[in-house]
């Protein structure tokens, strides 16, 4: 099979990722850490899924490949088109893994092996999902430096990691990842560990290559902006649940949860006064979560109704899913009238 | 820098090693090649059989036909520390290499597949370790008889504990590093990750123990030499030389110094080698 180029001439065709009510367990825990997510990814869709360390959205990201930490294990539904992935036998999800599904790490600095060239970590790829000979396999290894922007490819692909400079690690990592031209891509904080500059070369580089290989992507970032500018649809977890599900543009113009708007309120861009206003409180602890809400310890909205029963989650429009029954409720939130300070006093 | 023909093969882990090694390595890797030569260009250098006694008498000291002196049964020391260099670099080399490769693949095995295999690996290191090193070489060849294929049993039997231990701690914590996680979503299988991820990331500080090892297996040689155990005179061998020669340690000290400056020498350079191989390390990977 030819390798698609840069103007697209084989692309190969994406599937949907569809995940139905996926929980993650870590053994002797007795409680989930992830609790029933479900969406979709269609073809070519950039899905961003945000929210704090320990919100369970890596555990959700890793757990599509089955790389789960030792001792955790995946309940639920993975579908990768015809591909049951919770199901299937270790050769044929080792496989999927490089070649159909990639995935790409937080920390350039440690996910390059520092003993192996960076060329050969490439290669290496490409020869193992596509049975081509070690000469070809060099040869793409140096094409696919040139695609994510390293100059000097052919005499860089001879170097080890530790002379290039984060940026560079995580182009190369990302080269890595889609070496054997995946279709559906798994970030997991890619530009978290990179300053502001390269994190945005990073994302630039990383949206025009899903572009131009008409991948899906899954974006996991704690960065609203990040995901934000993008990803075509947005899922918020907390807790270790989906709290809202919508697309990009209609979760900016209108949160329909107050996690989410807690979160986009406390970005450096939303400071009024003066002040940035963070989210009073910390997340429940897993195993020790309240009946209702997983959120109502912190919400300003929150009634008793919501502390006593599970929420589902809520279709507010086919586009926009909620868990949160007060919605109605929510307009001066958003406008900042409520703040913490305002409600306690 | 590097061509770029070089790119795919190898052991990156080698070739590393000797491009930014520094000049301890190479003194020690000269200072061994040379002892090595001079072994194996022993009998075109020197006048002398090693076994052949000597017609003038034994005990004459260092003189300009004898420069090590001569032994108690009057054969040239110099000949005989020469020779016996062969036997004892074959001793180091295999000393180390079986117990090397042994334990290195055992401590990857349970370092990295964890579980049952890596508990029973685990008390086993646990139970060899806790006797001392010579005290089981000797018992072992006690058991098995005297003789160099035996010391070498012994030896394997027991030093490949100490690299599997090594390799099976490096293992246990490269295992969690990004990079791993990384090979195994980019769908490698689990031996190509064990041998081409995990085991040049872990190989070096094995390496770096092996070279005290060589000096330990030489000492070890000498020792069984000693108690009559290892190597069989008339073949001429540092320890045995120095077992012989202790009676006549007042009298005529030569007969001991010499063999036990070849030791001296040996192990410094192989020393040497051993500090330059962990001065990489330590760059290459400095944390």
């Amino acid at each position: 099979m030819a390798s698609p180029t840069p103007s697209g001439v084989s692309i190969p065709s994406s599937d949907t990722l569809r995940l139905e009510d996926l929980t993650v367990t870590f053994r002797g825990a007795g409680y989930p850490v992830v609790r029933g997510v479900s969406f979709e990814i269609a073809p070519g869709e950039a899905f961003g899924l945000v929210g704090e360390s320990g919100s369970g959205k890596s555990l959700t990201c890793r757990a599509i490949l089955r790389l789960l930490p030792r001792g955790a294990s995946a309940g639920g539904r993975v579908a990768y088109g015809r591909y049951r992935l919770l199901e299937l036998g270790d050769a044929e999800m080792q496989a999927l893994r490089g070649s159909r599904i990639a995935m790409i790490f937080q920390d350039p600095m440690t996910a390059l092996n520092p003993v192996l060239r960076v060329g050969d970590s490439i290669a290496q790829v490409i020869q193992s999902h596509e049975g081509v000979g070690a000469r070809a396999a060099r040869a793409r290894a140096i094409e696919m430096m040139e695609r994510v922007g390293i100059r000097d490819p052919a005499r860089r692909a001879a170097a080890f990691p530790h002379e290039f400079s984060g940026g560079m690690r995580q182009r190369i990592h990302i080269a890595m990842a889609l070496a054997a031209h995946p279709t559906l891509l798994l970030a997991d904080e890619p530009t978290t560990a990179l300053d502001v500059i390269v994190q945005a070369e990073i994302l630039r580089l990383l949206d025009r290559l899903r572009r131009e290989e008409g991948m899906s992507l899954l974006l996991v970032s704690h960065d609203f902006r990040v995901v934000a500018g993008l990803c075509d649809r947005v899922g918020v977890m907390y807790a270790g649940e989906l709290v809202e599900v919508s697309t990009t543009r209609e979760i900016l113009r209108c949160p329909e949860h107050p996690y989410t708007i807690g979160l986009m309120n406390s970005l450096p861009e939303a400071v009024v006064g003066g002040r940035l206003r963070s989210i009073p409180g910390s997340p429940p602890e897993v195993g020790r979560l309240p009946p209702g809400c997983a959120f109502a310890g912190r919400c300003l909205l929150a009634t008793d109704t919501c502390a006593a029963a599970p929420i589902p989650l809520r279709e507010l429009t086919p586009q926009h899913w909620s868990r949160c029954i007060r919605t109605d409720h929510l307009a001066d939130l958003r406008r900042g009238l409520i703040t913490a300070g305002s409600a306690g006093s | 820098m590097i061509s770029g023909a070089a790119i795919a093969r190898g052991l990156p882990t080698i070739r590393r090693f000797s491009s930014t090694a520094g000049w301890p390595f190479r003194v020690g890797i000269a200072g061994i090649l040379v002892i090595a030569l001079l072994a194996a260009l022993a009998p075109v250098l020197l006048p002398y059989d090693p076994s052949a006694l000597g017609l003038a008498g034994g005990l004459q000291p260092p003189s300009r036909a004898h420069p090590f002196g001569t032994d108690q049964l009057g054969r040239d020391i110099l000949t005989r520390v020469l020779y016996a260099a062969r036997i004892d670099l074959q001793i180091g080399t295999i000393g180390v290499i079986i117990p090397l490769v042994a334990g290195v693949v055992i401590g990857l095995f349970a370092g990295y597949y964890g579980r049952w295999f890596d508990a029973v690996v685990g008390r086993v290191i646990d139970v060899v370790t806790a006797f001392p090193f010579l005290v089981l070489v000797l018992a072992i060849v006690a058991m098995l008889g005297p003789g160099l294929r035996n010391f070498y049993i012994a030896i394997s039997l027991v030093s490949w504990v100490a690299y599997a231990r090594i390799v099976r701690g490096e293992a246990l914590s490269v295992r969690g590093r990004e990079y791993m996680l990384a090979a195994r979503s980019l769908g490698y299988s689990n031996a190509r990750i064990m041998f081409r991820h995990l085991l040049p990331n872990v190989v070096a500080q094995a390496f770096v123990f092996g070279m005290s090892d060589f000096v330990l297996d030489i000492l070890a040689g000498a020792s069984l030499g000693f108690f009559g155990l290892g190597v069989q005179p008339p073949t001429p061998e540092w320890g045995v030389m120095i077992a012989q020669g202790r009676n006549f340690i007042v009298t005529a000290p030569w007969v001991v110094i010499f063999p036990g400056l070849a030791i001296v020498v040996t192990s410094f350079f192989v020393s040497l080698i051993g500090d330059g191989l962990a001065d990489t390390i330590r760059r290459v990977n400095p944390v």
